[in-house]
């Protein structure tokens, strides 16, 4: 039984600190929301991982439920799940991003806005839904709800039939619900949500994430029943023979081909 | 984006080139730190390095042995044929030259007893009780010497009224032979006379003579070479004493080290069928002096060195059969020491620049593939496929290593996203 094997493994909490000590030098870089400055393959790539999964999904009716999680912290598994909203809206998608992580949630932050009231407010009871779904200024498509009040018991708020409700309730209001979760070989939060949503996207980082770590978060999820769709590697740290040159020809060409104006006004065609 | 990816197995050429590549800024970095550590080390090691030597040539011959007494006289290495040593005596003369025996013998400087030393109050008590030992032989000596020139010269005069003697009598046998048959007595005694007779109590009476103080010379030289033996062998129990109080001193294994490693022996063979001293006859043996950073004490070797090779190799050369010694001289008469290594700090600071600069930099390579192959974070994003079967969705670059757009003012639209 290796369920939990990750969470009391002693030497995972280690290699957990050092690669989040490691990942806090270049975590403010990698906190980005997708902008007309966002170069041409960060955008293309978003726009990959949107099609990758649009096409993985499971069709039903009503919207999507997504999740998405990482072995350990700092794998910009909230910079991939607001990027991956983002994208989905600009395609004319309604879509919520729910942020699961309820002790340290950090989706109000890419929207310049505070976490309260949140999630675990409603789930408490303590705020209506409308009250806590909050339209943001980036795209009239995307939503988000923040994660709230910090909670003693998050693993039972994320547990609770409220949940399961208001998963079922968004299904009902928005194409895409995407849930940013916690860590998941830290934390069982994620494991909590696993069951009721329709796919669980894993987030590892380039030549941070250790493949063991892979490996175990993989099967904690699938031990949890959770349907994993794939993998997103994020970070990826082009080789020195390959950065630049390539993408920026792409880019240039993209931009010739598409638009007189700007690569990134491609979203109005 | 294949051409990033790599098996778990197997690294080709390629990949490491790539390796190196993404990391030549820090190979680069510690070459430099190599080079400039190598420099330095070499700066250390070798700016107090100065090198005082010369070479010395002697020239080495048998000196046959003349034919007639005339050439004898006249210098026998001028006269006799010369004629080159073989190659075993010369390498056995070259290996004794290089031995510590030859060093004590430079360390003596041709004399019986080392000099004194500040300190060592039990070797010098030794010392003076060998000098006047030594003195005293070498007045036994010279007396015996004085009494062996005596008795020569008695012997000669004793030689001298021999012969005479013997032509006086055989004067007598002819008068005897004349006297028969046919001579009469009258006759014998007017061809003999009575200086006849006279003459040979004379000639026998002046050998007696001779030989009376021959024998008393003998006994004098006797006496007096048995004292210069006694005195001799006194003298040796004592020298023998310092030289081993000398021996057992620190500073004497120290100097003796220093002298055979400041000195390299060689030899050039001559012909040793050429017949005459012009003609490739002559053998040379080489002396090489080099010391470290010591100009006085590389010129005093030089002097002994010069002063005594020559007494050595004429005392120790195996001489053949019918060669009467070696001739040994140093081929020039000046010889100065000079430094032998200008500019061996800027080569040798060089050298070890460019073999730590070599070295660090095939160790950081080593050390950076080792890391890489032992690196087991998430490298190459094909492996989740491979390994877990699950599909790779997306692979997000990472925005650092991406071409920034052209700072632009900051207009309302940036904040809108129009992607």
């Amino acid at each position: 039984m290796r369920l939990f094997h990750g969470m009391s493994d002693k030497h995972s909490e280690k290699r957990a600190r050092r690669a989040s000590k490691r990942a806090k030098l270049h975590s403010k870089r990698m906190e980005y929301l997708l902008d007309k400055k966002t170069p041409f393959a960060i955008t293309e790539a978003f726009r990959n991982l949107k099609a990758a999964l649009s096409v993985s999904v499971p069709k039903r009716d009503g919207g999507v439920a997504i999740m998405a999680t990482s072995a350990y912290p700092q794998d910009g598994k909230t910079t991939v799940t607001v990027n991956l909203a983002l994208m989905f809206a600009i395609s004319n998608a309604k879509v919520v991003i729910v942020d699961g992580d309820i002790r340290k949630g950090r989706v109000a932050k890419y929207f310049k806005e505070k976490n309260t009231p949140g999630l675990s407010d409603y789930l408490s009871g303590q705020n209506s839904l409308d009250e806590v779904i909050r339209q943001t200024e980036t795209d009239k498509n995307l939503s988000y709800i923040p994660c709230g009040t910090h909670s003693p018991k998050p693993y039972e708020l994320l547990e609770s039939e409220a949940m399961k409700s208001l998963i079922e309730e968004l299904r009902t209001r928005y194409d895409y619900v995407i849930i940013d979760t916690p860590p998941v070989l830290l934390l069982s939060d994620a494991l909590a949500i696993a069951p009721v949503i329709d796919g669980t996207v894993l987030v590892c980082r380039h030549q941070v994430s250790y493949i063991s770590d892979v490996a175990r978060a993989l099967n904690t999820l699938s031990f949890a029943k959770a349907n994993v769709l794939g993998v997103v590697v994020n970070d990826f740290k082009l080789p020195p023979t390959k950065s630049r040159g390539n993408y920026d020809s792409y880019y240039y060409y993209s931009y010739a081909y598409g638009s007189t104006d700007s690569p990134a006004e491609d979203k109005n065609d | 984006m294949e051409e990033n990816m790599q098996t778990e197995d197997g690294i080709s050429l390629l990949d490491i080139f790539r390796l190196l590549l993404s990391k030549i800024k820090i190979l680069l970095l510690v070459v430099l730190l190599g080079a400039i550590l190598g420099a330095a080390l070499g700066v250390w090691k070798t700016h107090n390095v100065d090198y005082y030597g010369t070479s010395v040539e002697f020239y080495v011959n048998p000196e046959k042995k003349s034919v007639s007494s005339d050439n004898t006289q006249q210098g026998g290495s001028q006269y006799g044929v010369y004629g080159a040593y073989g190659r075993h005596v010369m390498d056995n003369m070259v290996r004794l030259l290089g031995s510590e025996i030859f060093a004590e013998q430079l360390m003596l400087g041709g004399n019986v007893l080392p000099a004194k030393q500040e300190g060592n109050t039990s070797l010098n008590a030794k010392i003076d009780v060998a000098e006047p030992l030594l003195e005293i032989v070498e007045q036994k000596q010279a007396k015996a010497k004085e009494y062996s020139a005596s008795y020569e010269e008695k012997l000669s005069t004793y030689n001298s009224a021999d012969n005479r003697l013997n032509d006086v009598w055989k004067t007598l046998y002819l008068a005897e032979k004349v006297k028969q048959p046919s001579f009469s007595e009258a006759e014998y005694m007017t061809y003999v006379g009575k200086a006849g007779y006279t003459n040979l109590e004379t000639a026998y009476s002046d050998k007696q003579t001779a030989q009376k103080k021959l024998e008393s010379a003998w006994e004098n030289f006797a006496v007096a070479q048995a004292a210069a033996n006694e005195a001799q062998e006194n003298a040796s129990t004592a020298v023998e004493e310092a030289l081993t109080e000398w021996r057992n001193m620190d500073s004497y294994k120290g100097l003796l080290n220093r002298i055979v490693g400041s000195t390299k022996y060689a030899y050039v063979q001559g012909n040793t069928d050429a017949e005459d001293a012009n003609n490739l006859a002559r053998s040379f043996i080489y002396v090489k002096i080099s010391v470290l950073n010591d100009k006085e004490f590389s010129e005093d070797l030089l002097e002994r060195i010069k002063k005594i090779v020559p007494i050595y190799i004429e005392a120790n050369m195996a001489v053949p059969d019918g060669y009467q010694g070696t001739n040994c001289q140093p081929t020039t008469t000046i010889n100065q020491i000079v430094l032998t290594n200008p500019g061996y700090t800027r080569s040798q600071t060089i050298k070890y620049a460019l073999l730590l600069a070599a070295v660090t930099g095939v160790v950081a390579c080593v050390v950076v593939i080792l890391l890489d192959r032992s690196d087991k974070r998430l490298r190459d994003y094909d492996v989740i496929t491979k390994k877990f079967n699950i599909p790779v969705l997306g692979v997000v670059p990472a925005i650092d290593d991406l071409v920034p757009e052209t700072p632009k003012k900051k207009t309302e639209k940036d904040t809108e996203v129009k992607v």
